[in-house]
């Protein structure tokens, strides 16, 4: 099990490495094909997929597998979901970053947008695999598995499609200053960042509301001001004043990329909080 | 301006009242108020991670929330009668002014083909979408209002009211219910909760595990429950695990030592029992337990210390205790305790009997509890309406110009979220698709008729 996991976690950092190689390839055929057309009569016709795209789609596939592999035959070893440490997290982190790029990929054909979420995804890879530890048991406040796993699954589909959003904004501020035909109309952009705002903004309530019945269930409270749930209400109340500007006065391009840049950036500041202030939570 | 309102009769003091009243509301209304304080309340949660969680209950931080919900309050009555418009659906016959009107979205396309053709193709297109039409008509007009969604709309005020459900949750939690954090039961000893609940739980024993790493792996507490002096459960709480009976719970929370101890004075015993060493304090690096009994027939106080527990004491033997004695508050010196050798303080007789652990449990009863998790629900229940049914509006004008030709006017009202400009030319090209198509059905069929 130990080895199928550190085997899957390193060919996993590979198929990334390989998914992104494929795409570029793909990406700059697509550009001189396009670039061809337009100075001959084939000009407003749109390219054949081609096979390096599909390649990569694969690739992407077999690489969610791959991790989906070893976060299994770790819970297999250690008896519970990915929730006891740094190195656990990081894994389920990436698989909700790679699956979320790509059901975007699908739906909007924005590789640049899923390559970026792809590079994200190695880094966090690659400190899982700096990271790792060995399983270990759990401390008794750590013994809820139901609530816990679903606490992290929450994590996982919310940090997953808000980093999306992310890229999403970080491109949007690039293309707008830029205007280059490399990267998505500034519309598909936009688009891509409120659907991640309204699918990874309920998971992010309820990863809080069932950290909170956790909480209740293990301590006797269900808020207790400890860094790390402030840090996590601070992510809820920025991306709360993402929707409000949006949904009340508009709010669109420009201003809202700062705001959801903002919300990842305390996001990440969430995640890795541990490491700057201590408290309950082992990741 | 003072001298106005000094001067000012009755009259004019009411409306000045009601100005302010007015304007107050106005500002609490607003939705630039939401956002400022949502940002101010996240630039203070992110001062109190670093400093302290005091400012959470700081006067400031608890004014900006109270202002908060001020402000959802009487923003969400302020909206109650657009949602009312809304609910019932708007007009449906609209002027031409209408269409071309303020909003950025307008659009007005010629069609050769006769009104009913449109009229058929766009009440397809609406239908196929799962949209409510209603159609009105005069002389050289089709009127059609379309709407989707609309009762979801009140997701929003789920979503808002649940925020304030939460605080009153927590208020209702706060001032009817009871936490205590340090209900200390020694081993073998029952002790009465209290607060009028008639429960008294029982500690049969407490044991701590550990994994062979030293890393602990399960601290569980064996009791019995009574209510009034009957026996209502026995079971284990364990952390994660408390015990929950009418909704009063036992939460596991800390353990310690405990020792039991007798004291007698002319062979008459003034006290029997386990006393917890619950309290810890640190000196010279040294970390030790310490528990207290008062004995009021001698006036006598003892303060109970074990050994140090973090390394090897050099002055209170293992297996041995110390006993730190006052009289009227008078220190009297310290003392070792061997286990079943009495020892002589004062005018009482004090022997160290064996070794036993106690419990710390926090007992809470938080009426708000249902409350709480009715309010999350309701918040995420309000969220979904809103986000994966969005209300849209559109309304269409198909007018007659001549013979075999019209107009239609269309003007779309979907969320601010999306981009209606899109959402018109997607609207307009599958209408124009429809009829196209419709035509290309009709010239097929033709020969045969
Ligand atoms: C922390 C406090 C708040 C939270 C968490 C919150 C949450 C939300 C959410 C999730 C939405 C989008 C979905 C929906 O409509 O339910 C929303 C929309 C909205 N909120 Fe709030 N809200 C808060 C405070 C306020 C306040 C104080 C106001 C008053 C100005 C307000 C006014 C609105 C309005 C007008 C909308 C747009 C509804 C729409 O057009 O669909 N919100 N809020």
């Amino acid at each position: 099990m130990d080895n199928l996991e550190t085997i899957s976690l390193v060919l996993s950092i590979a198929g990334i490495i390989l998914a992104i190689v494929f795409y570029l390839i793909a990406f700059i055929a697509k550009r001189k094909q396009d670039l061809n057309r337009e100075q001959t009569a084939l000009k407003g016709t749109i390219a054949a997929k081609s096979g390096f795209d599909i390649a990569a789609n694969i690739t992407v596939i077999v690489t969610i597998l791959l991790i989906t592999i070893a976060i299994i035959s770790r819970a297999i070893e250690t008896g519970h979901g990915p929730f006891s440490n740094m190195y656990e997290f990081a894994l389920a982190f990436s698989w909700g970053i790679i699956l979320a790029g790509f059901i975007f990929h699908l739906r909007y054909k924005t590789g640049s947008v899923l390559n970026i979420s792809l590079i994200i995804a190695l880094l966090l890879l690659i400190f899982a695999r700096v990271q790792y530890a060995p399983p270990s048991s759990l401390i008794p406040a750590l013994q809820q598995s139901a609530l816990l796993s679903a606490h992290v699954a929450s994590a996982v589909v919310a940090y997953g499609t808000l980093t999306i959003g992310f890229v999403a904004a970080i491109l949007y501020l690039i293309q707008n200053k830029y205007q280059s035909s490399w990267l998505p109309d500034l519309e598909v952009l936009d688009n891509i960042t409120y659907k991640s705002v309204i699918i990874g903004f309920p998971f992010l309530t309820l990863l809080i509301v069932l950290g909170a019945l956790w909480a209740d269930i293990a301590w006797g409270r269900y808020w207790g001001w400890d860094p790390k749930e402030t840090a996590s209400l601070v992510t809820w109340l920025i991306y709360a004043a993402y929707i409000h500007t949006r949904l009340i006065k508009g709010w669109k391009g420009v201003r809202a990329s700062i705001l959801l840049i903002a919300g990842f950036l305390a996001i990440v500041f969430t995640f890795f909080g541990n490491y700057i202030f201590s408290g309950l939570h082992s990741y | 301006m003072a001298k106005t309102v000094n001067n000012s009769n009755n009259n004019q003091a009411q409306s000045l009242f009601e100005k302010t009243i007015t304007q107050v509301w106005r500002l609490f209304s607003s939705a630039k108020l939401a956002i400022a304080l949502i940002l101010i309340i996240t630039a203070l949660s992110i001062i109190g991670i670093f400093t302290s969680a005091e400012l959470f209950s700081s006067w400031y931080f608890i004014t900006a929330g109270t202002l908060l919900m001020l402000n959802i309050l009487i923003c969400n009555i302020n909206r109650w009668k657009g949602i009312q418009k809304y609910l019932k659906g708007s007009r449906i016959k609209q002027s031409e002014d209408f269409f071309i009107g303020q909003d950025k979205t307008p659009e007005i396309i010629d069609i050769s083909h006769d009104s009913t053709a449109v009229y058929e193709a766009v009440k397809s297109i609406f239908q196929k979408k799962h949209y409510r039409l209603r159609i009105e008509n005069d002389a050289d007009n089709t009127y059609i209002a379309a709407d989707k969604n609309r009762f979801f709309i009140l997701g929003t005020y789920l979503s808002h009211l649940s925020i304030i459900l939460l605080v009153l949750a927590y208020i209702i939690g706060s001032t009817l219910g009871f936490h205590e954090s340090d209900f200390i039961v020694v081993e073998e000893e029952t002790k009465d909760v209290g607060y009028d609940t008639g429960l008294s739980l029982n500690l049969i024993s407490f044991t701590d595990s550990y994994y062979d790493d030293g890393t602990p792996s399960d601290y569980r507490s064996e009791v019995i429950l009574y209510k009034d002096g009957l026996e209502v459960t026995r079971t284990t709480i364990r952390v994660n695990y408390p015990l929950s009976y009418e909704g009063i719970r036992f939460y596991q929370s800390f353990f310690g030592p405990a020792t039991a101890i007798e004291v007698t004075k002319d062979g008459a015993t003034l006290f029997a029992g386990n006393i917890a060493l619950y309290g810890s304090f640190a000196s010279y690096g040294y970390y030790r337990n310490i528990g207290f009994i008062d004995i009021e027939e001698s006036r006598l106080s003892l303060a109970i210390i074990t050994p140090s527990f973090n390394t090897t004491d050099p002055m209170i033997p293992e297996g041995q205790l110390a006993v730190l004695a006052y009289k009227d508050g008078e220190e009297l010196g310290v003392h070792l305790l061997q286990k079943m050798t009495p020892l002589e303080i004062d005018d009482v007789i004090l022997t160290y009997l064996s070794d036993s652990q106690y419990s710390g449990f926090q007992v809470k009863n938080d009426p708000g509890n249902a409350l709480v998790w009715i309010a999350c629900s309701l918040f995420i229940i309000g969220l979904a309406m809103v986000f994966y049914f969005p209300h849209s509006q559109i309304w269409l004008l198909i007018k007659n110009t001549s013979p075999g030709h019209c107009r239609l006017f269309v003007r779309v009202m979907a969320s601010k979220a999306f981009n209606n400009a899109n959402a018109l030319k997607e609207l307009i090209s599958t209408i124009e698709n429809n009829i196209n198509n419709d035509d290309k059905k009709h010239n097929r069929e033709a020969p045969h008729g």
